[in-house]
């Protein structure tokens, strides 16, 4: 089988690292292919040189190994650009402090699934770069400013987006009101963002992007720190943080080497799918530290942990492999529930839009869940769409508002069809929100995780017969829509009982006459 | 690569507003120019331009349209590049006879056609408060590409003076005309004007020059705002 190709990628580490870092270069030549490591001196203060030595070793894409947190984040931006790269695409990597440094197994883990993830990135576009200029402007510096760093935004593909449907889960979701729906499309106010990735998590589509923190390059990442082919460290556990707070270890509070960080833009954002996907891929458990900002507006983070640890429990795991602010002080005391057995497309598609779906299935089957399991949970990344056949007028709203592509609508001569696929349903509810009929109790939406049902694809949730035109006997459209309109309508137009039993062509005729 | 310290010192190039003003009047009139029609005079001056600005040393880079900017430059200085006869017959194709790519806003804002007279209308109105009005008529008026752009460039112009006297008022003044201007008559239709550009004739320079000015005008709006806003809080400040 041909390997993929992978991007020659250059690490450069600040002379601190260097010096505590052990023979980085040695370990790094065969185990990180395409993989040149140099020595910066000054990297983590003044990027200059970069340009050049970037150049020189001709890679594609560049990964910074940090004493500490990046100092000159613009002018490191600006040598990078210099150089042919994007700079959202690099990654720098903190790998410990001068006067601690990491042990020689976790440098390497953190390396490597640094490298992994810089060689996920896909590339960006001009609005996925906000401006942040240097400090305040005061009445000199107004004639002074410097450029302090550009910050990624998430923005739309209008292409993928459904807002045009009626979909605004991105909007629901943002806490900044940074979101706008204008005419059928979804439209990111970068000015009002803070980049917090709840729109990307919500999306059912993958219509929100934010080119720093796609499921391609989570699940790379968590994939390396993982591997157990890099060091023998265990146990190791993934541990979710916010990428603008305080990391762990920061304030000198030690850390267990086994606790292996991957930042966020706000843990606020991770769907279930994350939170699930590195139990099945070795790890003995998975944290969530919330910043400040979670602590106000988690974004739901603490009902999805909670629905975790439940269905672990119930499918016979331990709810302590997923928890809230784990003690990072101690290493991962359980042990998770083994990497899952080689399933077909993963580990992308458990972290992708729909992965939630695809981890509990996966995670049931490891765990043997037992026939006709079930478990309803607010914060079930999937749920059952019921339609109730006597009050279902197979209009197809719900169909249509469906931005995930879990209900389909079929209509030809002989009536309608709606459909449901469990797998594909992300629980948002917009289908009961547009049902005409919901009154009547004809669509019902339960948070509710069958792994059965995710499994079975496809089911017909209603289907019903057209009625036929009586002069033609071409069809005119389903039986129960007509029947619901002569019904509301009946009364008050006695003729539309009779109208209503020709079609288009027949009636103009009928009306005529 | 994101920052990962908040409140980390800055140590990014410094720029003086009136220089930052004179550097965007530049590449407006660049870009103004790669979108009017390629004669002889006009495609060697802007290579000459080209190259001057590849060889100087300028702080470009540090701006994160800096990547396609540097691509049109490159492409302009290659004296590989077609001619102006070949240019012009591209020009034509894309932007002249039954164009792939419309170089007027009123075709991406109005698709209907109903409201292209007032838009013009209105165009002219704003370039009239400035003083200034459209040079050309009919397919060269008001809404086609490289007016806007040129009026984008005088309006720097203007700012850049502002700011050498000192005048902070008018400076200011400036910036939330170009950010209004931008934010309602180029900016909604650029990107759409680009994509069409790219499909038709994705090889091209007139693709790269587009590639390379949807993102100058992206950050510029950005660049605006902060600016903008910086002032705003710089004011409030200096009330307390």
């Amino acid at each position: 089988m041909a390997q993929a190709k992978v991007s020659p990628a250059a690490v450069f580490l600040c002379g601190h690292v260097a010096a505590g870092a052990g023979d980085l270069r040695g370990w790094a030549e065969p185990w990180l292919p395409g993989v040149q490591v140099l020595v910066l001196p000054e990297l983590c203060r003044r990027p200059d040189g970069l340009a050049a030595a970037l150049a020189e070793t001709g890679a594609a894409r560049a990964v910074l190994g940090l004493c500490g947190p990046i100092d000159a984040a613009g002018a490191t931006q600006a040598e990078l650009r210099r150089a042919g790269l994007d700079p959202l695409g690099c990654e720098v990597c903190v790998l410990g402090r001068m006067d601690r440094p990491a042990s020689p197994e976790r440098l390497r883990l953190l390396l490597a699934a640094a490298v992994a993830r810089a060689r996920a990135f896909a590339g960006s576009k001009p609005e996925h770069a906000r401006l942040r200029l240097s400090a305040r402007l005061s009445r000199r510096s107004l004639f002074q400013f410097a450029i302090r760093e550009y910050q990624p935004v998430p923005a739309v593909r209008s292409l993928r987006c459904a807002a045009g449907q009626g979909c605004t889960l991105c909007a629901a979701a943002c806490p900044q009101g940074a979101i706008r729906v204008l005419a059928g499309r979804a439209v990111v106010d970068s000015t009002l963002c803070k980049p917090c990735g709840l729109c990307v998590a919500v999306c059912p589509r993958g219509a929100i992007v934010d080119p720093t923190v796609t499921p391609a390059q989570v699940a790379a990442e968590v994939s390396a720190l993982l591997s157990r082919e890099l060091t023998d460290l265990q146990p190791r556990a993934v541990l979710y943080v916010c990428r603008h707070d305080r990391q762990p270890g920061d304030n000198g509070e030690s850390t267990h080497p086994g606790w292996l960080p991957v930042q966020v833009p706000c843990v606020g954002m991770l769907p279930v799918g994350w939170l699930l996907a590195p139990l099945l891929l070795g790890a003995a458990a998975v944290g969530v530290v919330p910043c400040e900002e979670a602590g106000r507006n988690d974004g739901g983070v603490a009902e999805r942990v909670a629905y975790g640890r439940e269905l672990l429990r119930q499918l016979g795991g331990r709810p302590d492999w997923v928890g809230l602010t784990p003690d990072v002080r101690r290493g991962p005391a359980a042990e998770g529930p083994g990497p899952a057995a080689a399933m077909p497309g993963r580990p992308a598609d458990w972290f992708g839009p729909g992965g939630g779906s695809r981890v509990v299935l996966a995670l049931a089957r490891a765990l043997r869940a037992p026939a006709g399991f079930s478990l309803v949970h607010a914060g079930s990344p999937v749920g059952l769409v019921e339609i109730h056949p006597d009050a279902c007028t197979g209009c197809g709203r719900c169909a249509l508002s469906c931005p995930a592509g879990a209900l389909g609508f079929r209509q030809d001569d002989t009536g309608v069809e709606i459909s449901f696929a469990a797998a594909a349903c992300t629980a948002c509810a917009l289908c009961v929100a547009a049902c005409p009929e919901e009154e009547q109790g004809a669509i019902h939406m339960l948070p509710r995780t069958e792994p059965d049902r995710i499994a079975a694809g496809r089911e017909i949730a209603f289907r019903t017969g057209s009625l036929c035109c009586v002069a033609c006997g071409r069809p005119i459209a389903p039986g129960p829509l007509l029947r619901r309109i002569a019904a509301q309508l009946g009364r008050e137009h006695p003729a539309t009982q009779v109208v209503m039993r020709y079609c288009l062509r027949c009636r103009e005729g009928r009306i005529a006459t | 690569m994101v920052s990962t310290a908040p409140q980390a010192s800055p140590r990014a190039a410094s720029l003086g507003a009136a220089r930052l003003a004179r550097m965007r009047n530049a590449a407006y009139r660049i870009l103004a120019t790669v979108f009017l029609y390629p004669e002889a005079g006009r495609t060697t001056g802007l290579r000459v331009i080209a190259r001057e600005l590849l060889e100087a040393e300028h702080p470009w880079a540090a701006f994160a349209f800096y990547p396609g900017w540097r691509r049109l430059l490159e492409r302009l200085a290659d004296p590989t590049e077609p001619e102006a006869a070949a240019l012009a017959a591209q020009y034509a194709r894309l932007f002249l006879v039954q164009p792939a790519a419309p170089p007027h806003a009123g075709y991406y804002l109005d698709p209907a056609g109903s409201a292209a007279g007032w838009l013009n209308a209105r165009l002219g109105q704003v370039y009239a408060q400035s003083g200034v009005a459209a040079a050309g008529e009919g397919r060269d008026g008001p809404d086609f590409v490289a007016t806007q752009l040129e009026f984008m460039a005088w309006l720097c112009d203007r700012e850049e003076r502002a700011w050498a006297r000192r005048r902070r008022g008018q400076g200011l003044a400036l910036v939330e005309r170009q950010r209004a201007f931008l934010s309602r008559y180029l900016a909604p239709w650029f990107p759409l004007f680009a994509r069409q550009v790219r499909q038709a004739a994705g090889g091209s320079l007139f693709a790269t020059a587009a590639q390379a000015a949807e993102a100058f005008i992206c950050h510029d709006l950005d660049l605006l705002h902060c600016v903008s806003q910086g002032c705003r809080d710089a004011e409030a400040a200096e009330r307390r």
